[in-house]
């Protein structure tokens, strides 16, 4: 025989005496499941009892379940201290890293076609007709360029996954998933008069077992991918840095870069183009503008002409030199989205600042050459 | 003496220290220089046939950097093709890996909707 008190009545008797009679039942009684609605006292003390019996049963459970996810969760902690929110940071500046790298070691559609067009200009004011041999050349260059353009391509589609996977909300959904998986057992049971499978403690719990297992293996697959992506970046880089790959991309950049500076310089000798806008810029700190009739000025003043002319030798000069500028700028950020990558996979912080400040340079130099 | 001479006369293609960046540089910059002259060298010339000249001397230049770059770039495509397939590799591998994720949600997430159910049907047939 087991003697329980019955918490269910706990309050409502007049004095301890009453409060403290324990409700006494055989142990083996059969009807352990009789539904709430009994007719006999006698059922539904035994009810009652079993009730009690269960919920001091799943009270017990519950307290030995605690300290084992305690232990768990520290388990799993200590394994995986790589933070997320990191992880999906370094996805969006690696997408923003490929984005500008693809720019400044590619010459765009843009360049290629000025500089055809600057090709067919010079020949064209000599007398002679389209050079079909440059321009069959550089269509051959500039096709063979730009399949491997690719590869910038195929980095931006590598961080994009990897963004995605830092951001999965596969622990937030596994966790709601287990708590309404508990709920849905329970109201089942509920439905065919049986007791309840599990507390609401115990659901609570097992979604966030549920939860932290699932961060667990989020972050490990996280380090995974990071090991993967960190591998080809170095490769990247020595490809890059490769004294033959860097001379291609740099010396067809400027290539064509030149030929649309010596064109400008053309049109400028003949007063083709106005200078207004230069004008403006140049007094653009006093917030003044070029006079309308600053054209007219220049072109009957050879001082003026001159000099304005050096300032655009001076700086199509320096969008040459701009172009090595980018270039050392993309290979700078990759080396440091490599460190983002090593400090990720170590578990220590992150600091985005120094690739963000090669980001800002890669933008610095695309700004100056877009004038 | 005249072999002497020979064995000591040393010349840029030679000298075995010129690689083919090297080499592409230098051609590059001798076009730079070429196509930069040009306006003003264009601007002096009175006849038509001195600024035929001065282009054709130009083209000289240009042509021989970029047929040297054009057949430098058989060397190192192969380079770009191969870091673009392990990238394109690496994507489809990290895709792999977020759906494994997904799939473990999907499927407790699919449990759970099939427990509604069953009490569902179950309240139904009640």
């Amino acid at each position: 025989m087991h003697r329980y008190r019955n918490p269910l009545q706990k309050n409502q008797h007049r004095n301890r005496e009453e409060r403290d009679v324990d409700i006494t039942v055989p142990v083996n009684q059969e009807s352990r499941n009789v539904p709430q609605c009994c007719p006999n006292i006698q059922q539904k003390e035994v009810f009652l009892n079993t009730a009690v019996e269960q919920y001091n049963s799943r009270n017990i459970s519950t307290n030995r379940l605690r300290p084992l996810c305690m232990v768990a969760l520290l388990l799993l902690q200590a394994c995986h201290s790589l933070n997320i929110e990191s992880a999906k940071t370094l996805g969006q500046e690696g997408k923003n890293v490929a984005a500008a790298g693809a720019r400044h070691i590619f010459a765009s559609d843009m360049e290629f076609r000025n500089a055809s067009e600057a090709e067919v200009f010079m020949h064209g004011y000599a007398g002679f007709e389209q050079p079909e041999q440059i321009l069959d050349t550089y269509s051959i260059i500039m096709q063979e360029l730009s399949k491997r353009k690719i590869v910038f391509t195929n980095l931006d589609e590598v961080y994009t996954g990897f963004y995605e996977l830092s951001s999965n909300d596969a622990p937030a959904r596994i966790e709601t998933s287990i708590n309404k998986l508990g709920d849905a057992i329970n109201n089942y049971a509920t439905v065919v008069n049986s007791a309840p499978f599990q507390s609401n403690e115990s659901v609570t719990i097992a979604g966030a077992i549920g939860r932290i297992a699932i961060t667990a293996k989020k972050k490990q697959l996280i380090r995974q991918s990071s090991v993967l992506i960190r591998e080809r970046l170095v490769r990247l880089l020595q490809l890059l840095e490769n004294p033959l790959v860097k001379q291609q991309m740099l010396t067809f950049k400027k290539n064509l870069a030149q030929n649309r500076s010596s064109v400008i310089q053309m049109l400028m000798i003949h007063g083709l183009l106005d200078t207004t806008p230069l004008l403006t810029q140049m007094g653009s700190d006093a917030g003044l503008r070029g006079a309308p009739d600053a054209a007219e000025i220049i072109r009957k003043n050879q001082r003026l002409s001159s000099s304005l002319e050096k300032v655009i030798a001076y700086r199509l000069q320096n969008n040459l030199l701009s172009i090595d500028e980018g270039y050392d700028a993309t290979c700078n950020a990759i080396k440091e989205l490599i460190l983002l990558h090593e400090r990720l996979e170590q578990g220590e912080p992150l600091t985005v600042a120094t690739v963000r400040q090669a980001i800002a340079e890669l933008q610095s130099v695309a700004d100056q050459l877009n004038k | 003496m005249a072999q002497k001479i020979m064995n000591t006369m040393q010349t840029i293609v030679m000298d075995g220290n010129l690689q083919m960046a090297e080499a592409l540089a230098s051609f590059n910059a001798a076009a730079l220089a070429a196509t930069a002259a040009l306006p003003a060298a264009l601007a002096k010339c009175k006849t038509k046939s001195q600024m035929q000249k001065i282009i054709a001397d130009r083209d000289i230049c240009q042509l021989a950097y970029i047929n040297s770059l054009n057949k430098s770039l058989i060397q190192t495509g192969p380079l770009f093709e191969q870091i673009a397939n392990d990238l394109q590799c690496a994507a489809k591998e990290i895709a792999k890996k977020s759906k494994k994720l997904t799939s473990a949600a999907d499927a407790v997430s699919l449990l759970s909707e099939a427990a509604k159910l069953s009490s569902s049907l179950a309240l139904a047939f009640a």
